[in-house]
């Protein structure tokens, strides 16, 4: 008897090490970028470093957030603010419109080209973003679509709606058809079935759809980066560039990249529970 | 395939949900009209178009015209010694971050399954490198290697490790391994939330027959755990390799490439031959190698699976 409630104590304290171990393991390289984004140039220079700042100061969230800053760095981070907040607001409502009718088709519907239409959603998830890159580059260029709000929609909603589609339809498979008979039997359209039956009942996987859709187009890097070059310029990239172009200013680069990573992480934590039942749905089941 | 496969699916399987009475197919291939649209704008077309480049020179730094060259770009790669180089460092990326990744990911899914006080604030928490930018966690790393300033330089003098602050990003073989733990941090969250997941729907039945049934801690993870995460651990490993192989974004944060090419991927180095020496058609039939091998690879993942869920 003694015996076990020893080993339960040891098996606590393990527990509980591992636990402290892991949440520093998480928090201490973000702690450290916002801690280096409130502090004095003095303290973060200092031998030895020292850890806790002896005076906070939020002058650089208020010189890249004041519209009245004169910065050119400030005028470039609020127009890439901006960018970033319509491109990812509307590629997500057009992801996750055009998602939901494509997965409710692929869930119920039989028609052809279906098979063909969800293997490649399936494919296109695997292929890399430079092959897309590329002749996206060369088209855009031709369109005259370079540099601009409507061209990186259109980019981040091609690469967005698979995986959006995925989730969506792995859901709506769980949900029973019944429901939408009795509906259309007594006397529901399709489209008032689809709308006032399935999707009121799928509003978790559409919020982890949402949320999803989102964080993706509000962190993509990649495309932004090829299909931007200074106007529709969007938050990870106006990052990147800062902290190649000034990078001896460790503060600003430590604010600029707490206020981009704000709303994905806040979104993120707060629906967590979706986020969570959304990447099980689309990834193990796909 | 046949129709009514039930409720459970297996993976890549079964295209057909069940039956439905409203089965109009001109209404459903209506829903996916906008789809379908977006999906051959964006997606088709480009791939089509960049085919067409691939056997093209095309280079914008000159000014004749798209010549048609055969299939001369493709032969090019294999002498392009850079070309393999970077295939080469972008396996090492790979062959470090998955597996690690998945691993430690398993050992924090079992952790966290476990009771303790504070576990849902700890769930919570692991998505947080998950939600962060790439770019973001580029910068963040990119500010602790700092060779003068950085935190990791300050934290190992401070507990007696290093002796002098060094310079992490300065030598290729260092500066890829500080690029792999930057990655690790980041994307080991995505295996602890699938892992956790499948830990969760585990019947607690099993694991206290097993523990009536005398059997210990390895037993039930060899015997029980393990068998029913496996699945997750394959996709895991489907997924994320897919992932790490287009490695681009914090290659092109923290280091550039470089010191002396030595973190140089695969995917910036296309990158690099297309956007900044205007390589267009080299790029196209490089992205078009790349595509292919990523292909292969799912395509060996799935089939292995696909046989080991028949067995």
């Amino acid at each position: 008897m003694r015996r076990s409630r020893k080993k339960r104590l040891v098996e606590r304290v393990v527990t509980y090490t591992l636990v402290v171990l892991l949440v520093s393991w998480i928090l201490a390289p973000y702690g450290w970028l916002v801690v280096s984004s409130i502090s004095t140039k003095e303290t973060l220079i200092s031998r030895p470093l020292k850890w806790v700042p002896e005076r906070i100061t939020l002058d650089r969230y208020l010189e890249i957030l004041s519209p009245r800053s004169n910065n050119p760095v400030s005028k470039q981070f609020q127009r890439a603010l901006l960018n970033s907040s319509i491109v990812a607001l509307i590629t997500t409502t057009v992801t996750v419109f055009f998602g939901t009718l494509s997965a409710y088709s692929i869930s119920r519907y039989r028609f052809i080209g279906r098979k063909v239409l969800f293997v490649s959603l399936l494919a296109s998830q695997m292929i890399p973003p430079v092959s897309l890159a590329i002749p996206l580059y060369a088209m855009f260029r031709n369109l005259n679509l370079i540099d601009r709000i409507p061209g990186l929609i259109m980019a981040f909603a091609a690469i967005t709606l698979p995986f959006i589609s995925w989730i969506l339809k792995n859901y709506f498979d769980t949900l029973p058809t019944d429901l939408e008979e009795a509906a259309r039997i007594d006397g529901c359209t399709r489209f008032q079935a689809l709308f006032k039956i399935v999707v009121p009942l799928s509003m978790p996987a559409i919020t982890a759809a949402t949320i999803f859709a989102f964080i993706a187009s509000w962190n993509e890097y990649f495309l932004a980066l090829v299909l931007t070059t200074v106007d529709a310029k969007t938050m990870p990239v106006a990052v990147a560039e800062f902290s190649s172009k000034y990078g001896v200013d460790y503060l600003m680069i430590s604010a600029g990249g707490v206020v981009a990573s704000l709303p994905p992480v806040l979104l993120a934590l707060i629906f967590q529970k979706f986020v969570i039942s959304g990447l099980t749905q689309g990834a193990v089941k796909g | 395939m046949k129709k009514g496969v039930g409720r459970a699916r297996p993976l890549f399987y079964n295209h057909f949900s069940g039956g439905s009475t409203v089965r109009s197919s001109t209404y459903g291939f209506l829903l996916v009209v906008p789809t379908i649209i977006l999906v051959f704008i964006t997606l088709l077309y480009p791939l089509g178009y960049a085919l067409n480049m691939s056997v093209r020179s095309m280079n914008l730094l000159r000014p004749q015209p798209e010549r048609f060259v055969g299939l001369m770009n493709y032969v090019s790669i294999f002498k392009d010694n850079e070309f393999w180089r970077s295939l080469g460092r972008t396996v090492y990326f790979v062959g470090f971050t998955v597996p690690t990744e998945i691993f430690l990911g398993m050992f924090i899914a079992l952790l966290l399954n476990k009771k303790f006080v504070g576990r849902a604030f700890v769930r919570g928490l692991v998505i947080l490198p998950w939600a962060l930018p790439t770019v973001v966690n580029g910068v963040m790393w990119k500010w602790i290697y700092n060779s003068n300033y950085g935190a990791l330089n300050a934290f190992l003098t401070q507990i007696g490790i290093i002796s002098d602050y060094k310079n992490w990003l300065g030598s290729p073989w260092s500066a890829m391994n500080s690029l792999i733990f930057a990655d690790i941090w980041k994307e080991t969250s995505f295996a602890i939330i699938l892992i956790l997941a499948a830990l969760q729907s585990i019947p607690k039945e099993l694991y206290e027959a097993a523990k009536i049934d005398g059997a210990n801690t390895f037993t039930i993870f060899g015997k029980i755990t393990f068998p029913l995460i496996r699945p997750t651990v394959l996709v895991l490993f489907v997924i994320k390799t897919i992932w790490a192989i287009r490695e681009f974004d914090l290659v092109s944060v923290i280091t550039r490439g470089g010191p002396a090419n030595g973190t140089q991927t695969i995917a910036y180095y296309i990158y690099m031959k297309t956007f900044k020496f205007l390589q267009f058609g080299m790029g196209s039939a490089m992205a078009y190698v790349l595509m292919a091998l990523t292909m292969l690879l799912a395509l060996f993942y799935i089939k292995l699976m696909t046989s080991e869920r028949e067995v």
